[in-house]
């Protein structure tokens, strides 16, 4: 301690030294310190008498040091204000520019409002090395205060820099202007056809990094005709020989965006060649660079599966890439295989399948599946190849094995069933899930072929308790298949499987499944061989590929985040456009989106409490068959308490996720209290988000013993939904709470039908004891977010359905009139906003949306400003569903 | 779109340079995620770009076992690919002001990496990267305090359309050196056929040249893009040509006249520089093949023979030879006996190195090699099994595609005369000349 005051005190001497060059060597000691961690804000005031120098080396190290304390100190660099601010007005242009930065860098309020005056002369200034410097301190203050940028006309300001002579400025503009306007509630920028020429023309003599920023501004760039993107695309062309494979993959997503202008195939099909090698030569690069690359290349592939087929060789894996770069190779490799180049890549599987890194073999023992299932020509070849790598009895590749044959089979039926007999040679050392279960359902489907599959099912059985539910399931539909195949050798089995899955598995869907099959192995032999027996459909071949619409919206995002995720940005990415300035200064939260989303909240929560009075009265109706040998004792729903455990706490929470997801979170309802839970209490909400439904719980504990698994089902509903797992919950101990998510994908077969229209979900939970209760599920949930209807499209949409589907209601009391508001509103519900018209105090707005089953709602909304009051219409081809609609919306409208 | 900060971490996890340019960060947690990353054991998980729970991107890349990383927050969908690059150029400038990039020439140089992350990137958005240019008026010695006038240029050239060149250069003779050169990329398997071949080729330059000249290059061939050639028609028989992959170009090159007349015209920067680099795909006749012969048996010897035979022709010869081959980790006492070329054993690497300072064309020499086996090497299927015998070497004045430097012309406007040396070499470094066991 007292080494350190004393170096401290030393520095403060040398600092004090009259001579300048004795003090430099002292200001760099003190900026070492500072950089490995050292307290040195001791030194401000020695530092800041140095200050008034010529030095630009001593002013640079000094304004380091006041941007390091500006945070912890602001009072300290306070006073370092007067020499900035002569500096701004500095002979030297360097020094001129260093005072800009810096002052722009301090987040302190008074250097702010003193930055205004000098950073409208650094716009203007003589030397582009201070304009540059300026534009990009226009985005800093926009960082600090939006409010100042907007108030002194910046954007305008910035707008005319756009035709400086000098490139660096020019792509420094475009980048501060992109910033803003992304981070503004509305664009405060668009490039325009006189903006989008000098841009392009700053492109050829900009800095690689300048290019970069130029090529993505062009991305917001809305080429009026065809032409006008061919011509674009001509221009960007040279780029895909640059260096830099930042400016490459811009160049080629700028390219990708461009074509969606362009009609003509022939044309697309001419850029894309020019692509194609730029692309390929990035794998050139460092590991890192290839890795972008190759999350890039694999999009491309999936939108011109042709052009790489010839370069398939250099996606093949050298022994010293890093395995994440083989996994990805090979995933390329499968997409570009072919009849003709299949046995080369066969050769080279193989060689990887004997590596060490275990995901690597499974990863390209799977491709070899994969290709099968591609390729049927080259099936045969792959199967054989696959019947090799059993026989090396490497535990993991044999699984894997195992996993791809199954889908094999699928594929091709009755094809290739001679692989059976080597792969039940190894069944001894299948100890994952996925690859007993694959093995489990070969037995069934082949029992009528495999001699002793009684014996090899036996064996599975031994230890049934212990299985993984996925492998229970399969073992009880495959006993089902042996038995119907060979009744006498699987009578046993199946009685042994059926009385275990009915009377000792705690898990519903067993038993669920279990009490299926016993009663329709009980109604008939025949018509259980029919149906359990019966022709099943292939698996298709595309499934690793997206669909086309999330493919180009990936396309348009290449080399960004989203790109090497594979995710679109609206998935991962934190805050939406209107709360996006919180990210840095959480000091004012409570800006208007903040309060707006408060309010939301609020009539969120009302609507709520309403639907909960509706249950009420309500009590379930049909009872879930979930046992019938003991008929399970009939509950009857008592009214579900108002009270609620709204700890301020989890509403903050909350609040973050609601505006971290930008979407409508509904509070959670008891769906089972404490008397009736017997302790167990459980909330849950149906939410959608990542457009997928949830089933959200909160489950408490309030026995004195802990709960072991827990178990739910739904009865079949409306559209079909049914949780594809099991509440991932074990476990949960006395007086202890958890929250967990259950994925509710919509399954055809668990649909009600629709003239039982009902939003209430009948669902039991079992813990020790199975409790019935219903949840409501928001419509909203329903709507998909692919909705949107493009505008010219949408009315012919609205022709091609008669003016009989249509549905009139009027809505009176609304609490929102302002058309803008409501579009935000109703965007967040995935009701999508198509156009709006006005007629005197009446505005109309169209919207459009999805639901999940595709039936598509075109929705005229006419707002009576003065009365407060609205019509809405409602068209669709199925108009069952529009009342349970009408209702939705006019609880939202209304409250 | 912008990148939040840029760190530095030695292998540690001791966070040597912070610099963050926008936003707030903690710094311990991002040194706490970033050693979570680091004990990852999932090879197939150790990705470059990694999202922690928090929203913050971390996207890194290692260098003399330092990680340079960017953090940025995922407010917004970052450009990954410029902040590789990005970095990459950090390291490069590093290496122009202080040689070798490691732990200790960082410490030594805070001060002056503290200016350079300063002017490089500004508020998370690339700046100046070209070190010629920072090297004007950021340098490590003492600085000399310069009259602001005098300076006053350097920012016209710092922002200037030829970013790359400051213009001030005076040289008493004036030269360029031109240094051609092919990587070979290949992987042949055991059986001795050429899996995937592919030549990197770069031309380097360094040139001492005054002024700003403009300098025209030709080469032997018509430069042509494969994908030209695709279309038959235009495939000329008399004269074959060089097929290239890709092309590409150093900033300085002018896109649009090569686009146009297809020659090869810039103002080259002030330093050592890569003009182009190409890649060439097409089949390679592979310069050496060699057969192995292993006879294993477990738990107590294990021998190799090793034939490796040089193709190329006979009046060329290559130099510092290095042929790598790969060992039982449980082999010991060797015992190895070659025809030509020294060999030493490394347990360190398992793995055998057999040194030649120069193989002549139609050559082939063997070397044999016997160890002991411990008795662990029974069942276990050791890392080294599957590893491929890899070949160094280096053929100077030799080019594998034939590519040649037909005419250097300068043109500056003093008309000075200048000379210009052209050198060429082929060459595979380390573990890219592959032959699988």
């Amino acid at each position: 301690m007292s080494r350190t005051q004393a170096e401290i005190q030393e520095i403060e001497f040398s600092l004090r030294q009259p001579k300048e060059i004795k003090r430099k060597p002292a200001i760099k000691h003190v900026i070492s310190l500072m950089t490995a961690g050292r307290d040195v804000s001791a030194l401000f005031s020695p530092l800041l008498s140095c200050l008034n120098t010529k030095d630009i080396e001593i002013k640079k190290l000094i304004y380091l040091y006041l941007m390091h304390y500006a945070k912890s100190k602001p009072s300290l660099v306070e006073q370092a204000l007067q020499f900035i601010v002569v500096d701004v007005n500095d002979q030297n242009p360097l020094v001129r520019a260093l005072a800009l930065r810096t002052m722009a860098s301090i987040r302190v309020e008074k250097f702010t409002t003193f930055l205004i005056e000098p950073l409208k002369e650094g716009l203007k200034d003589k030397d582009p090395y201070v304009r540059k410097t300026a534009v990009l301190a226009v985005a800093k203050l926009f960082d600090i205060n939006p409010e100042l940028v907007k108030k002194h006309g910046f954007v305008d300001r910035l707008t005319k820099l756009l035709s400086d002579s000098n490139s660096m400025v020019v792509s420094n503009t475009v980048a501060t202007l992109m910033e803003i306007s992304n981070a503004s509630p509305e664009p405060v920028f668009q490039v325009t056809k006189e903006n989008e020429k000098y841009i392009t023309s700053a492109i050829n003599e900009s800095t690689e990094w300048g290019q970069v920023f130029l090529l993505e501004s062009l991305m917001e760039y809305q080429p009026p005709s065809p032409k006008e993107a061919e011509k674009i695309i001509d221009r960007v062309v040279p780029r895909l020989s640059h260096k830099n494979s930042a400016v490459v993959l811009s160049s080629v997503r700028l390219i990708l965006k461009m074509f969606t202008f362009i009609e003509e195939k022939e044309i697309i099909l001419q850029f894309a060649r020019k692509m194609a090698p730029s692309l390929v030569s990035l794998m050139d690069n460092n590991p890192e660079v290839q890795y972008v690359a190759l999350r890039n290349i694999n999009l491309f592939v999936q939108r011109f599966p042709k052009l790489l087929i010839k370069d398939a060789k250099v996606f093949f894996c050298k022994y010293k890439d890093p395995v994440y770069i083989k996994m990805e190779k090979v995933d390329i490799l499968v997409m570009l295989a072919t009849n003709s180049n299949i046995n080369e890549l066969l050769i080279e599987f193989t060689e990887y399948a004997k590596e060490v890194d275990v995901d690597f073999v499974r990863k390209s023992v799977n491709a070899i599946g994969k290709c099968a299932i591609k390729l049927s020509k080259a099936a045969q070849a792959c199967v054989k190849v696959l019947i090799e790598l059993v026989k090396t009895k490497i535990n993991y590749i044999v699984q894997e094995v195992i996993i791809v044959v199954r889908d094999i089979f699928r594929r091709y039926p009755n094809q290739y069933e001679s692989i059976i007999g080597v792969l039940c040679e190894n069944l001894q050392s299948l100890d994952q899930p996925e690859a007993k279960a694959s093995m489990v359902w070969i037995i069934g489907e082949y029992s009528d072929r495999i001699d002793n599959a009684d014996e090899l099912l036996k064996a599975f059985l031994f230890n049934f308790h212990e299985e993984d539910p996925e492998v229970q399931l399969q073992l009880l539909t495959s006993s089902v298949k042996l038995f119907l195949s060979k009744p006498d050798e699987g009578q046993e089995i199946l009685e042994q499987v059926l009385s275990t899955a009915t009377n000792e598995s705690d898990n519903p869907d067993l038993r669920d499944r279990a009490f299926m099959y016993f009663r329709l192995v009980d109604a008939g032999f025949e018509e259980a061989n029919n149906i359990i027996l019966g022709e099943k459909p292939l698996i298709d071949t595309i499934s690793f590929k997206y669909d086309s619409k999330l493919l180009g919206k990936l396309l348009s995002q290449i080399s960004t985040l989203s790109s090497v995720f594979h995710k679109l940005p609206e998935t991962f990415i934190s805050g939406a456009k209107v709360f996006a300035q919180e990210d840095d200064d959480n000091s004012n939260d409570e800006d208007d989106g903040g309060i707006l989303q408060v309010q939301e909240k609020e009539k969120e929560k009302k609507i709520e409490r309403e639907k909960k009075n509706e249950m009420e009265t309500q009590q379930i109706g049909q009872l879930i068959n979930f046992a019938d040998s003991q008929p399970p004792p009939i509950v009857k729903t008592k009214s579900i308490p108002q009270q609620r455990n709204d700890s301020p706490d989890q509403e903050m929470f909350e609040m973050e996720i609601a505006q971290r997801n930008d979407e409508v979170i509904v509070d959670k309802e008891e769906i089972i209290d404490e008397e009736r839970g017997k302790g167990m209490i459980v909330s849950a909400a149906f939410r959608r988000r990542e457009q997928q439904i949830y089933f959200d719980l909160t489950i408490s504990n309030r026995t004195s013993y802990p709960f072991g698994k827990l178990a739910m089902v739904f009865n079949k509903n409306l559209f079909g939904m049914k949780p594809n797992a099991q509440v991932p919950i074990t476990g949960i101990m006395p007086g202890q709470t958890t929250e967990c998510s259950v994925v509710c994908p919509i399954i055809q077969s668990h649909k009600l039908p629709a003239n039982e229209a009902t939003l209430e979900v009948q669902i039991a939970i079992k813990n020790f004891e199975v409790f019935y209760t219903q949840c409501t599920s928001p419509m909203n949930i329903f709507f998909t977010e692919d909705g949107k209807i493009e505008k010219r499209n949408f009315l012919n949409h609205w022709k091609a359905i008669s003016d009989d589907d249509e549905r009139i209601k009027e809505i009176q009391g609304l609490s929102e009139t302002n058309p803008d508001i409501l579009k935000m509103k109703l965007a967040n519900l995935n009701i999508f906003f198509i156009a709006k018209r006005q007629e005197g105090s009446i505005d109309i707005l169209y919207f459009s949306l999805k639901l999940v089953n595709s039936v598509i709602f075109l929705i005229e909304l006419s707002i009576d400003q003065e009365n407060q009051s609205c019509q809405l219409a409602t068209r669709s081809q199925d108009t069952s569903l529009i009342p349970l609609f009408e209702e939705f919306m006019e609880r939202f409208l209304t409250d | 779109m912008a990148c939040s900060g840029i760190l530095i971490i030695n292998p540690k996890g001791t966070i040597l340079i912070s610099r963050i340019y926008r936003g707030e960060f903690s710094i311990i947690k991002i040194k706490n995620f970033f050693n979570k990353i680091r004990e990852q054991e999932n090879e197939s998980e150790k990705k470059p770009i990694i999202e922690d729970q928090e929203g913050t991107s971390y996207i890194f890349i290692t260098h003399n076992s330092l990680d340079f990383v960017g953090i940025a927050k995922t407010t917004t969908n970052l450009n990954v690919g410029i902040i590789i690059e990005f970095l990459y150029k950090t390291i490069q400038v590093f290496q122009d002001y202080f040689q070798i990039v490691n732990e200790e020439s960082i410490t030594d140089n805070y001060v002056l990496i503290h200016q350079l992350l300063d002017e490089m990137m500004d508020f998370g958005y690339p700046q100046l990267s070209e070190s010629s240019l920072l090297k004007e008026y950021i340098s490590s010695e003492a600085n000399q305090f310069v009259e602001s006038n005098q300076k006053n240029s350097i920012t016209t050239v710092l922002t200037s359309a030829v970013s790359w060149r400051s213009g001030n250069a005076i040289f008493k003779k004036n030269e360029v050196y031109v240094d051609v050169s092919e990587k070979l990329q290949m992987t042949i398997s055991s059986t001795g056929r050429v899996i995937n071949s592919e030549i990197i080729g770069s031309i380097k330059m360094f040139p001492r040249l005054t002024g700003n000249p403009t300098v025209h290059l030709g080469l032997n061939d018509k430069i042509r893009l494969s994908e030209t050639l695709n279309s038959t028609t235009e495939k000329s028989k008399a004269n074959p040509q060089i097929e290239f992959d890709d092309l590409k170009f150093h900033p300085c090159v002018r896109l649009k006249e090569f686009e146009s007349s297809r020659t090869i015209t810039f103002i080259p920067p002030d330093i050592k520089f890569e003009l182009m680099s190409y890649r060439i795909s097409g089949k390679v006749k592979p310069p050496f093949l060699v057969e192995t012969m292993v006879e294993k048996h477990p738990g107590s010897r294990i021998e190799y023979l090793i034939k490796v035979k040089s193709m190329f022709n006979e009046k060329w010869e290559a130099k510092k030879v290095l042929v790598i081959i790969p060992v039982s980790e449980f082999a010991d006492s060797p015992k190895i006996k070659t025809s030509r070329g020294k060999c030493d054993y490394r347990p360190d690497l398992n793995c055998l190195i057999w040194f030649f300072k120069i193989f002549q064309g139609k050559k082939e020499y063997t070397l044999k090699a016997h160890f002991g086996l411990s008795s662990f090497s029974k069942d276990t299927k050791t890392k080294n099994e599957k590893q491929p015998i890899t070949i160094q070497f280096g053929m100077p004045n030799h080019i594998l595609s034939g590519i040649r430097v037909e005419f250097l012309k300068i043109y500056e406007k003093s008309n000075y005369e200048s000379f210009s040396w052209v050198r060429y070499i082929t060459y595979s470094p380390e573990k890219f000349y592959e032959i699988r066991f």
